[in-house]
C-alpha cells in the first residue's frame, strides 16, 4: 500500500497546507487583477505575491535558481516538513517532477540576451536554470535524492502521470519513499500567448506531496492511500479515453463508481459532465486559484488528500450541489487534456 | 513475472544519413558527419561545427498542418515510422495499446527561437502564437500519437542528456512487467542555437575536435537526429513472426544530487546505475561498452571511474567506445542513438570506432577501439549521464 505521507503547497490561495485549507474554507480567491507580467495591459490571473523563499530555503546555491524552481524546492521542504522527516534516505527516494511550461523566463532571458546583446554577454546559470530539468536537478541536491530523479514533461495530466510513475518506481523496489512535484511559473510569454488564445486564467506555483510504503512508513499518520489509477491517451476519441481512464482507476482501486464519494477533475471537462458529473457530487480548485497547468492538478490531488483527512469539503471548491455523504472515504481525481490525453487516479481513506 | 523484452523496429536519422544501413555504414567507417554549421551563423562561437541532419528536411504529414510543425516533430515522426516499418508492425500497431516513452532537452526549441525574435522586433502581442504550438516539448509526442493514429500512453522524459536512455528504460519497465506488449521509445533533438550557445557559455563546445577519452580533449560537438527502438514482449513477438534485433536485459538509473552542471568526479553515482543495470541482468560477460563519452574533461574522467567502480578491474579490459565524435552529442536523442548502435555492434560482431582518438589519457585508462574491427560481441552497456547528475545505463543483448 503506498500513503501520503506529506504535502507541500505553493499557491496564489496560501503557503503551506494550514494557510491553503483556511483559505479553501473561507473561498478565498487567488486570482486578482495584475499588469505586472504583462505590461500591455491588465489581465487576471493568480500570482504568487510577497513570498520570501530565504524562509524557507536556506542555502545560497539556490538564489538563481528560476522562480517556479525556487516554487518547487519550498513545496519540497513543506512536504518533507509534514511527513515529519528530518533526512530522506537518499538512495531510497525517487523524485518525480511534472512540468508544462518550465523555466520561459530564464529560457527567454538567455535568448534575448543572445539576439540583442551577443554571445559574450551570455551567462552560463541563465542556461543552466533553463533546462527543462533544472527543477528536479536542483530538489536532488539540495535534499540529497541519489535514486531515480525523473522530469515528465505534459499538460495537467502530467501531474496524475507523474504519480502514478513514482508508484510504478516503488513497486520496483526503486525506492521506499518518492515525491512527486509539480511546479509553473507567470510569464509574459505564455501569458500574452493563453490570453490570444482567449484560454483560461493562468496562475503559479507548486505542489508537493510525499509517498511512501505502508510497510516502512516513518511519519504521522497518513492522509489517505493511492487506490487506483490509470492514464490513457487517444487522439481520435478523446471522451473514450476518459471514459478508459475513468473505468480502469475504478477496476484496479476494486471499486465501482458510485463507491466514489467525490471527484475533483477539470473545469473544462463538458463531456464528464454530461457523463458522470451530474450523478456524483465533484469540485475543482481552477476557479480559486487560476490554472496553473499540472501544479494546478497537483492542487487538486492536495485538496483531495486533505479531505479524505479532515472529512470536511469546502463549499467554495464544489461545482454542483449533490448530497455529500456522511463519510467520505473515495475520491477520484479525473483531467483530461485537449487531443485525447486523460488520466485518473483513486485516493481512499486511511482507515 | 518477468517477460523478456525484445527489440524489432529500429528507426534512426543522424548527421550519417537516414535509415539504419548508411548509419551502421558510416559508423563503421569511421568518417565524421560533423561540419560547419548550417542551420545558423556559428562563427561567433568558440567551436563551429555540428553534427546536422543534411539530408533530411520534413517528412509526409498527412493528419496534421505539416507546414507547422516544428523540425523535431518532423524527425520524430520519420523515425517512428521507419521503426515501425522495420518492425513489420505499421498495419496492427493502430489496434494494440502501446506505450510511447521518449526523451527529449529541447522539444520544440527551434519553433521557440522564431516566436522570440518575432517578439524581439515586432512586440510580444504580435508575434505568432501559431509557433508556440508546437515550442513546448511535449507537443511533438502528441502529434506523433495523432499522425500515426495511436492508442495508449505516452510519457515524455526530459532528464537532460539521459533522457533517451530514461525513456527506452522506462519501455524495458512496462514491457517486462507485462503492462504493455509493444513500447514506441527513443529521443529527438534539433541543433538549436539556443542550446548551441548555452554549451558554449558553459566552454563545453570543443574548439577543435570531439575526442572522447585522449588527453587533450577540449569538449563536445552538438549534434541532431532521433533514434527509435520498437521494443515488444517476447511471446508477442514470436507470434507474430518478427524479426529480432536483439533484446533489452538490465537498466538502471542514478542521481548525483551534486551539481546542476557538473559531474560528481568520483564516479560514485553513476556506477550505481551501471551496477543496477548489469545487476537486472544477472551479471553477464560485458563485451563492449558503448560510452557516453561526450569528449568533456569532466565526464570522461568520471566515466572511467564510473566503469571500473562498478566492474570492477576487469572493466579496463572491456572494449570502449563513443560515437559521439562522428555524429555529434544528440542530447535527449543520444541514449536512443547509441542503443541502437550497441545493438547493430551485436548484429554486425563489429566493435564501433572512437575516432580522433591520438593521445591516450593516462587517467582514463580503459580499452579504447580506435579502429572498427569483428569481435564476438554478445552483451553491451550503454551509458549516458546528463546535466543535474541524471545517470541511466542500459544493457542489451543479441538474440537468441
Amino acid at each position: 500500500m503506498i500513503a501520503f505521507t506529506g504535502i507541500g503547497a505553493v499557491t496564489p490561495i496560501g503557503i503551506g497546507k494550514e494557510h491553503f485549507w483556511h483559505n479553501l474554507m473561507k473561498g478565498y480567491s487567488g486570482v486578482k487583477r495584475t499588469d505586472r507580467l504583462l505590461p500591455s495591459r491588465e489581465i487576471f490571473c493568480g500570482e504568487i505575491s510577497g513570498l520570501n523563499a530565504d524562509k524557507y530555503i536556506d542555502d545560497s546555491r539556490f538564489r538563481r535558481a528560476a522562480v517556479l524552481s525556487k516554487y518547487a524546492l519550498i513545496a519540497t521542504q513543506l512536504a518533507i516538513d509534514d511527513a515529519n522527516i528530518t533526512k530522506l534516505p537518499g538512495k531510497n527516494t525517487a523524485l518525480v517532477m511534472g512540468i508544462t511550461n518550465g523555466p520561459l523566463t530564464y529560457t527567454q532571458n538567455f535568448h534575448r540576451t543572445l539576439i540583442t546583446e551577443g554571445v559574450d554577454a551570455l551567462s552560463p546559470s541563465l542556461f543552466s536554470e533553463s533546462v527543462l530539468n533544472a527543477p528536479a536537478s536542483n530538489i536532488s541536491i539540495c535534499f540529497g535524492i541519489e535514486g531515480s530523479v525523473q522530469t515528465l514533461l505534459g499538460g495537467r495530466t502530467t501531474a496524475l502521470k507523474a504519480l502514478i510513475l513514482a508508484y510504478q518506481l516503488m513497486t520496483l523496489d526503486e525506492c521506499d519513499k518518492a515525491l512527486i512535484v509539480c511546479s509553473e511559473e507567470l510569464n509574459e510569454l505564455s501569458l500574452s500567448c493563453y490570453s490570444r488564445l482567449g484560454d483560461t486564467i493562468l496562475s503559479e506555483g507548486a505542489g508537493a506531496i510525499l509517498i511512501e510504503k505502508l510497510s516502512g512508513m516513518e511519519g504521522p499518520h497518513p492522509y489517505c492511500y493511492l487506490a487506483g489509477m490509470a492514464s490513457y491517451c487517444n487522439p481520435s476519441n478523446p471522451l473514450e479515453a476518459l471514459a478508459e481512464v475513468i473505468q480502469k482507476s475504478l477496476e484496479t482501486a476494486g471499486l465501482e463508481f458510485g463507491d466514489i464519494d467525490f471527484i475533483v477533475t477539470d473545469p473544462f471537462l463538458a463531456s464528464l459532465h454530461d457523463l458522470y458529473l451530474n450523478k456524483i457530487p465533484c469540485g475543482c480548485i481552477n476557479p480559486l486559484t487560476g490554472n496553473a497547468f499540472s501544479a494546478a492538478a497537483m492542487w487538486d490531488i492536495i485538496l483531495s488528500s486533505l479531505v479524505l483527512k479532515y472529512g470536511v469539503i469546502p463549499a467554495s471548491v464544489r461545482t454542483n450541489n449533490l448530497i455529500i455523504t456522511d463519510e467520505i472515504e473515495h475520491i477520484m481525481i479525473c483531467s483530461a487534456e485537449e487531443k485525447g490525453v486523460a488520466a485518473a487516479i483513486v485516493l481512499s481513506k486511511y482507515v | 513475472m518477468n517477460r523478456r523484452v525484445v527489440v524489432t523496429g529500429i528507426g534512426i536519422i543522424t548527421a550519417h544519413g537516414v535509415g539504419k544501413e548508411k548509419n551502421w555504414a558510416k559508423t563503421v567507417s569511421g568518417i565524421s558527419s560533423i561540419q560547419n554549421i548550417t542551420a545558423f551563423d556559428s562563427s561567433k562561437y568558440r567551436g563551429k561545427q555540428g553534427g546536422e541532419v543534411t539530408e533530411f528536411s520534413t517528412t509526409h504529414i498527412y493528419t496534421l498542418s505539416g507546414k507547422r510543425l516544428d523540425r523535431a516533430s518532423h524527425l520524430l515522426i520519420h523515425a517512428t515510422r521507419e521503426a515501425l516499418l522495420d518492425a513489420q508492425i505499421n498495419d496492427e500497431i493502430k489496434n494494440v495499446t502501446v506505450l510511447l516513452s521518449l526523451g527529449t532537452t529541447l522539444g520544440g526549441m527551434l519553433s521557440g527561437e522564431r516566436f522570440h525574435k518575432e517578439a524581439i522586433k515586432k512586440g510580444l502581442d504580435n508575434a505568432r502564437t501559431s509557433l508556440v504550438s508546437d515550442y513546448l516539448a511535449y507537443c511533438q509526442a502528441m502529434n506523433l500519437f495523432r499522425e500515426i493514429q495511436l492508442k495508449g500512453d505516452f510519457l515524455v522524459f526530459s532528464n537532460a542528456c539521459a533522457s533517451g536512455t530514461n525513456a527506452v528504460g522506462h519501455g524495458f519497465h512496462v514491457v517486462r512487467s507485462g503492462k504493455y506488449k509493444v513500447a514506441i521509445c527513443g529521443g529527438y533533438d534539433t541543433m538549436s542555437e539556443f542550446a548551441f550557445a548555452g554549451f558554449n557559455s558553459l566552454m563545453a563546445i570543443s574548439p577543435t575536435l570531439c575526442r572522447p577519452f585522449d588527453k587533450k580533449r577540449d569538449g563536445l560537438v552538438l549534434g541532431e537526429g532521433a533514434g527509435i527502438l520498437i521494443l515488444e514482449e517476447l511471446e508477442h513477438a514470436l507470434n507474430r513472426k518478427a524479426l529480432i534485433h536483439g533484446e533489452i536485459i538490465g537498466y538502471g538509473e542514478s542521481t548525483d544530487a551534486y551539481h546542476i552542471t557538473s559531474p560528481e568526479p568520483s564516479g560514485r553515482a553513476a556506477s550505481i546505475a551501471i551496477k543496477k543495470a548489469w545487476a537486472a541482468a544477472g551479471e553477464p560477460a560485458i563485451n563492449y561498452i558503448n560510452a557516453h563519452g561526450t569528449g568533456t574533461r569532466y565526464n570522461d574522467l568520471m566515466e572511467t571511474k564510473a566503469i571500473v567502480m562498478a566492474l570492477g578491474d576487469k572493466a579496463r579490459g572491456i572494449p570502449v567506445s563513443s560515437t559521439k565524435p562522428m555524429t555529434g552529442h544528440l542530447l535527449g536523442a543520444a541514449g536512443a542513438i547509441e542503443a541502437i548502435i550497441s545493438l547493430f555492434s551485436i548484429m554486425h560482431k563489429t566493435l564501433p570506432p572512437n575516432i580522433n582518438y591520438s593521445c591516450p589519457d593516462p587517467e582514463c585508462n580503459l580499452n579504447i577501439i580506435t579502429k572498427a574491427e569483428r569481435y564476438d560481441i554478445k552483451t553491451v552497456l550503454s551509458n549516458s549521464f546528463g546535466f543535474g547528475g541524471s545517470n541511466a545505463s542500459i544493457l542489451i543483448k543479441g538474440y537468441p
